[in-house]
């Protein structure tokens, strides 16, 4: 019978485990801390959600006058932050769910905005609503999302893209799907006209005005 | 949330760390206990040089073993070549003498050479050395020592990569001086269960047990083996060294070690009782390691090929879809990829399992009184690929029972 150094196996097991907790403890540390960001980002939306409507109560009278495109830009910034955070905290964590939650309040807000800029200033920029879905056939509103993407950086000065998740149960939300009809995701409305499934990128060009 | 990439991920390496800690603390435990006997008398040593198509290296080797400290008529080498097609046997008459034989024979693989010339031999140790490795000329005076302790059947010195050119040679002399930390470990553990390339062994014992198995692609692993399952010693020395050519390309060294991996998974099967507490360290942690780095290891490898492949193709179709105007698109996918990583555990465990890598290679450059080498980093980053993608097809010739091309 030849030895079996039990002892070292053991103690080599506890330094290792040691290391893992070690590890998961400086993440714990640092995710703390992306937490602050995230109260931030809660923050940053309930503040620009104030602002907005304030905005747009002045923008009313003077709409011709505000840098609407500008706003635009602000939002598209704090929903890649959203998606940072989906990515790292998973679809189903509580706090993304809120925030994607207030994010699409905002986004409608906007939208509102943008519709009466466009109506009251003769402006040609193409407002377009995307509903994708994470439930059925994710991957063609996955696909449709990256064309839409792509879109939105070719024509930054034309384009304005509203996306919004058609499994979410907001009245606001459910009153946009109602009017436009939207049975389906994908689904796009390019400048008021419903169009249902996938998209390619020469039809969406092709009605960009 | 965690996914089975994660799992799969910490099981990586936690037994990585758990096996880099374990063999470093072994060492540096061990590190002053030197077992070596000073040697009371000089056996005779047999050194046999099995040469198939090795003109080009046969008299360098012969060279190098007659230049070596170590009485002149206790040194004799054999070389017996193995029906070379070159000029080798030609080569090797030129220095014949009564301290150097040369015999021929017809082609019948390493092994059978070796027994061959074990049989002419009139030594008392055997040293098995490959037409290109050459033996330092302390070599044998360090190493004799070994033998003055009866459990030992055989001791092996540290192997260097002879004047390593291309990166893939450099990469290799970085893996053989860790290699020779760790041989000096498994020494220590009572667990060396190999007999490569210069290896000493005691006649007597090849003798008894039926010379080198001639039917194994590895047959240096097989004779280590057959030493543990007898319960002897095989001992590792660091100041007696021997230098080899190593592959120069990677397509060599990937067939090298296709080689070697599918020797060592046939020789543990053939030795499957060892995997049993009988025989301590060896057959409890050593083997089983073994076996489990070369199934994980492959599965690690063709799971992220085949995430890696599904991936690109998903980011290609997405691509098409825009025609591949992605030069717009960089910017932002850019951003999401970056944030994630630093509150990543498993980023820490990276670091952390880089140091220990990093500690072991150290101490072994050390150890063997060499410099930094920057090429430390190519070893680091590409050098496992090359050999996990060696396990990876070694086990599937395993598994449809082919026999890799020699």
């Amino acid at each position: 019978m030849r030895k079996i150094s039990w002892n070292k196996y053991f103690s080599v097991l506890l330094i290792t485990t040691l290391i893992f907790v070690i590890s998961f403890l400086i993440s714990q540390i640092i995710s703390s801390k992306t937490s602050e960001d995230i109260s931030q980002i809660q923050k940053d939306i309930s503040n620009y959600l104030l602002s907005l409507n304030l905005q747009s109560e002045i923008a009313s009278e003077y709409i011709c006058k505000v840098d609407v495109l500008g706003l635009t830009k602000e939002k598209t910034l704090l929903g890649q932050q959203i998606e940072i955070l989906e990515k790292s905290l998973g679809k189903e964590n509580k706090i993304v769910k809120d925030l994607k939650k207030d994010y699409s309040l905002l986004s409608i807000r906007q939208w509102l905005l943008i519709k009466q800029f466009k109506e009251n200033c003769n402006e040609s920029t193409n407002i377009i609503i995307f509903f994708y879905s994470n439930k059925n056939n994710p991957s063609e509103s996955e696909s449709q999302g990256y064309v839409l993407d792509y879109l939105y950086q070719k024509y930054p000065e034309k384009v304005v893209v509203y996306a919004f998740d058609i499994d979410e149960d907001d009245p606001a939300l459910n009153m946009i799907k109602k009017i436009y009809e939207v049975k389906e995701a994908p689904s796009v409305v390019v400048n008021e006209k419903l169009f249902s499934g996938f998209q390619t990128k020469e039809k969406l060009e092709s009605l960009l005005s | 949330m965690i996914t089975f990439n994660d799992i799969i991920i910490y099981i990586a390496l936690f037994f990585s760390l758990f096996s880099v800690i374990f063999f470093l603390t072994i060492y540096i435990e061990n590190k002053n206990e030197v077992k070596k006997g000073k040697p009371k008398k000089q056996p005779k040593i047999s050194v046999i040089i099995p040469a198939y198509n090795e003109g080009k290296n046969i008299l360098e080797s012969i060279k190098s073993v007659l230049k070596a400290e170590y009485p002149e008529d206790r040194l004799e080498v054999i070389v017996v070549d193995d029906h070379s097609e070159d000029d080798t046997f030609k080569q090797a008459k030129t220095i014949e003498s009564k301290s150097v034989r040369v015999f021929t024979k017809k082609h019948g693989g390493k092994a059978a050479a070796v027994n061959y010339g074990i049989k002419k031999s009139t030594g008392e140790i055997v040293m098995v050395l490959d037409a290109d490795t050459f033996p330092d000329k302390n070599c044998f005076k360090n190493i004799i020592g070994y033998f003055e302790n009866p459990e030992i059947m055989a001791a092996l010195p540290a192997i260097k990569i002879w004047k390593p050119k291309t990166i893939v040679q450099k990469c290799q002399a970085i893996e053989y001086s860790i290699m020779g930390l760790l041989k000096k470990a498994f020494f220590f553990m009572g667990s060396m269960s190999c007999t490569p390339a210069g290896a000493f062994i005691r006649k007597e014992f090849i003798r008894k047990h039926g010379g080198f198995a001639t039917n194994t692609l590895t047959e240096d692993f097989e004779m280590g083996l057959k030493i543990q399952s007898k319960n002897y010693q095989i001992a590792q020395s660091l100041d007696s060294q021997v230098c080899t050519i190593a592959p120069d390309k990677i397509k060599k060294l990937l067939r090298q070690r296709v080689r070697w991996n599918y020797g060592s998974l046939e020789n543990i099967l053939k030795y499957k009782n060892m995997l049993s507490p009988r025989y301590g360290d060896l057959g409890m942690f050593l083997l089983p390691l073994a076996l489990f780095s070369v199934g994980f290891v492959s599965f690690l490898l063709l799971y992220f090929l085949v995430k890696l492949i599904l991936d690109l193709s998903h980011q290609i179709y997405l691509n098409s879809l825009i025609n591949f105007d992605i030069i717009r698109m960089f910017s932002f996918n850019g951003k999401l990829s970056f944030s994630g990583l630093i509150t990543n555990e498993k980023t820490f465990l990276v670091i952390f399992m880089m140091m220990a890598a990093f500690a072991m290679y150290e101490i072994a450059r050390r150890n063997a009184k060499e410099k930094f080498k920057l090429e430390y980093l190519i070893y680091f980053i590409f050098y496992g690929w090359i050999m996990s993608l060696s396990q990876l097809i070694a086990l599937l010739y395993f598994i449809s029972g082919k026999k890799p091309k020699w």
